[in-house]
């Protein structure tokens, strides 16, 4: 399976052991048990704890990235901790099963990652260095999943997903939570990336390393820091990465399609992943329905509560040859009112209505008849504000054409984690994109 | 002494409801029909005091050992002199009556009001009862129109006619369970008939609001509810004026006084309700309808994007 060695130290075993012989090159790898051995002293169990409680209420891994007792783990691992500081805190349990208290030092929300640090000298830590690897080596992720024991889990590196903003990488292995924040290294201990999350059947996503590294080495000299400067600088995070995303969208131009009669946004970039659909609904098939959404798969973890940055649109043709004027309208009228972009967050938004009120505010909206260049367009401007980030909204856009009277397309523009002011020409934008030949 | 004396038997309102002028001294008081002056009321003895002139020549109301006696100011008194510049106020049995010499000018007697009988309930010739039923039909109505309109001036409109309306109500309401019930103004009995009402009005619009999600309203639709709002305005009026006649001006204004604090408590706790309920689904006027559609005018897209302005205020202040 694995014939490209890459690296001096095994290529040295290699020539020692088995020279010449192409079928034991296959058994040259150090043994994943050597592996582990070495590592595993590297690795430590990171837990969330409630104040006045001594069972834990999250549980992750993490690894040392220096003496100093730096280690590097996911944000997710400790997001508790960061937006609920008075009712949380962290410890760390080294593999001698020593527990430490854990200190915050910096998070990076955009890549789910955060360092944080254990008062103690620590012998064993990986080097971080940003490195090339081939699609197809053997990689090794250590974790705590579901704390049952640090384990490890071979599989194999799959190069970076092609539609993410913020780079993954494709791991084929299988990572479980609890794993989170762990290290998926090389057989030479270098590693590759930080796990980070899963979508079953071995189908897993890495954190590389160089953002990792850029953490790191940016932070490493900081002290503790407050848990308002975190929310800060979560804001700040946010908030620029919405500024340079949506920025970037604006510059391109969309591709179009046609539904219909109607022309629209197909493709806000390439990144942006679509699907389509036809319906013909009821018996009597008194109306077609056909949809086309369209999301990126650019998820910024919060908290359990609250996952945001996907950007989503749909539009819904509706059309008909059989409803009068009014019946039409009143089907319109209901489509208009349903939220397509929530069927993914509707687990999340029940859950978790308590810790969303203090995230978010309700949605509050515009709704008005435009008239755009003699078209009459019903357009719904919503807006819900972040009540930790200040500065920063969901939006959503509809816009619904009203001059044809047996169709219509129903577009709906989805936008979290934006400024007022891009969501106003993301909105303009979508707007414009939006025309029809009148009959 | 050669004067009459003037014994009026007076009501609660201070009404006289008998009059009788007596000359011939002395003159007797009592249930009796041998008396003078005869008192229908239990409380008084058969024969109960008599008028008689003494000695000195003064005018007095003697008790003739009755069982409840002469009440003055709540005093029992045996013997009471009648003024001769002034009137005299005793009580007999639980009967008020008023005695005078002649020197004083007569009042007038005013006629009483006709005593009406209890009517059926179901009678299907009681105006009241189709007044009410009428108004609790338009109120409904208008609150159902309130539910499902999203434009201000016809919410404005809609409320302002079902504040008439439930005014109209309440004393459409009072005036049928009067008649019914009792000729008399009761205070206790219509507050609670506003109660019942209100709560059922506010069982029925619970019904309606789940019931208007299936009715489509057109502004076409709304109109019409509006003009036949506006002609039973007239209605209204009627009854505001005809069937509280006998209320005194108090009543009138507390009655429309508590409809309309009751309504306006039930919007704006409906309101606050609604701003506090916190919900992560959009809220907005989803209602497309291809009358008003033409009928609004529409706005450019510049114009509206000015206007979202606005909402960041409105998130800024919640």
């Amino acid at each position: 399976m694995l014939t490209s060695i890459c690296h001096k130290k095994c290529f040295a075993f290699i020539l020692f052991v088995c020279i010449g012989s192409q079928l034991l090159v296959a058994k040259s790898n150090i043994p994943t048990w050597e592996v582990f051995k070495k590592y595993s002293n590297h690795v430590v169990k990171i837990q969330v704890l409630a104040n006045h409680s001594v069972a834990q209420s999250s549980v992750g891994s993490g690894f040392f990235v220096s003496a100093k007792g730096h280690i590097i783990t996911n944000y997710h691992v400790v997001s508790e901790i960061v937006l609920n500081s008075n009712k949380y805190h962290g410890e760390v349990v080294s593999s001698d099963g020593h527990i430490y208290p854990l200190r915050l030092i910096a998070i990076d929300v955009l890549h789910d990652l955060a360092l944080v640090k254990i008062e103690s000298k620590i012998n064993d830590f990986f080097v971080l260095d940003d490195l090339k690897v081939q699609q197809g080596e053997r990689l090794l992720s250590l974790g705590h999943p579901h704390d049952i024991g640090l384990s490890i889990v071979e599989g194999t590196y799959n190069d970076f997903l092609k539609f993410t903003r913020f780079k993954r990488i494709h791991f084929t292995g299988s990572i479980n939570g609890g794993m989170s924040g762990g290290p998926a290294i090389l057989n030479s201990g270098k590693v590759v990336g930080i796990n980070v999350s899963s979508a079953g059947n071995q189908v897993s996503f890495l954190v590389p390393v160089k953002h990792a590294l850029n953490l790191y080495q940016s932070s490493k000299d900081k002290k503790e820091a407050k848990p308002d400067d975190f929310i800060k600088s979560i804001r700040d995070q946010l908030y620029s990465n919405q500024d340079l995303y949506y920025q970037n969208l604006l510059k391109h131009s969309a591709a179009t399609m046609n539904i219909g009669e109607f022309n629209l946004t197909n493709q806000l970039s390439s990144k942006f992943k679509c699907w389509g659909d036809l319906k013909e609904e009821n018996e009597k098939q008194l109306f077609t329905l056909r949809s086309h959404t369209c999301f990126s798969r650019d998820d910024i973890y919060i908290s359990k509560a609250f996952i945001t940055n996907k950007v989503e649109y749909q539009h819904l043709h509706i059309s008909t040859g059989k409803l009068n004027r009014f019946r039409f309208f009143s089907l319109l009228s209901k489509y208009m009112s349903e939220e397509f972009y929530q069927n993914d967050n509707q687990s999340i938004e029940n859950q978790f209505t308590e810790q969303r009120r203090k995230l978010l505010t309700n949605f509050k909206c515009q709704t008005a008849t435009i008239d755009q260049s003699g078209n009459l367009i019903r357009t719904v401007f919503c807006l819900r504000a972040y009540k930790l980030f200040e500065g920063l909204y969901d939006a959503v856009f509809k816009t619904v054409p009203l001059d044809q009277e047996t169709e219509s397309v129903i577009s709906t523009l989805y936008l979290p984690s934006i400024s007022f002011d891009n969501s106003q020409k993301m909105a303009k934008k979508f707007l414009s994109e939006v025309s029809w030949t009148a009959k | 002494m050669d004067g009459k004396i003037i014994v009026e038997v007076i009501n609660r309102q201070k009404q006289v409801i008998r009059q009788t002028i007596t000359k011939d001294l002395p003159a007797t008081i009592g249930r009796s029909c041998e008396n003078d002056i005869i008192i229908d009321d239990p409380y008084v003895d058969r024969s109960h005091c008599r008028i008689v002139q003494n000695e000195e020549g003064d005018l007095t109301l003697t008790d003739c050992d009755s069982e409840n006696g002469i009440l003055n100011s709540g005093k029992r008194y045996e013997t009471i002199k009648i003024p001769t510049i002034n009137e005299l106020n005793v009580t007999l049995g639980k009967t008020d009556i008023r005695l005078r010499t002649s020197g004083f000018l007569c009042q007038p007697v005013k006629p009483l009001p006709i005593k009406r009988e209890p009517s059926n309930l179901f009678d299907i010739h009681n105006r009241n009862l189709i007044m009410f039923l009428l108004f609790t039909a338009l109120y409904l109505g208008m609150r159902t129109f309130l539910l499902t309109t999203s434009d201000y001036l016809e919410s404005g409109l809609a409320l302002f006619f079902s504040i008439l309306l439930g005014g109209g109500i309440w004393c459409a309401g009072w005036a049928f369970l009067n008649r019914v019930l009792s000729e008399r103004f009761n205070f206790f009995l219509h507050i609670s008939l506003l109660c019942v009402v209100s709560l059922f009005f506010d069982l029925c619009l619970i019904a309606i609001s789940y019931l208007s999600f299936l009715v489509q309203l057109d502004t076409f639709v709304k109109i019409l509810i509006l003009t036949v709002c506006t002609i039973s305005i007239i209605g209204l009026i009627y009854s505001h004026l005809s069937l509280l006649a006998s209320i005194k001006l108090y009543g009138r204004l507390i009655t429309c006084g508590i409809s309309f604090v009751l309504i306006v408590v039930s919007y704006s706790f409906s309101f606050y309700h609604d701003q506090k309920q916190f919900s992560p689904y959009i809220s907005f006027d989803n209602e497309l309808k291809p009358l008003s559609t033409h009928l609004i005018p529409a706005i450019s897209p510049k114009a509206f994007f000015d206007e979202t302005r606005n909402l960041v205020f409105k998130l800024k202040t919640e």
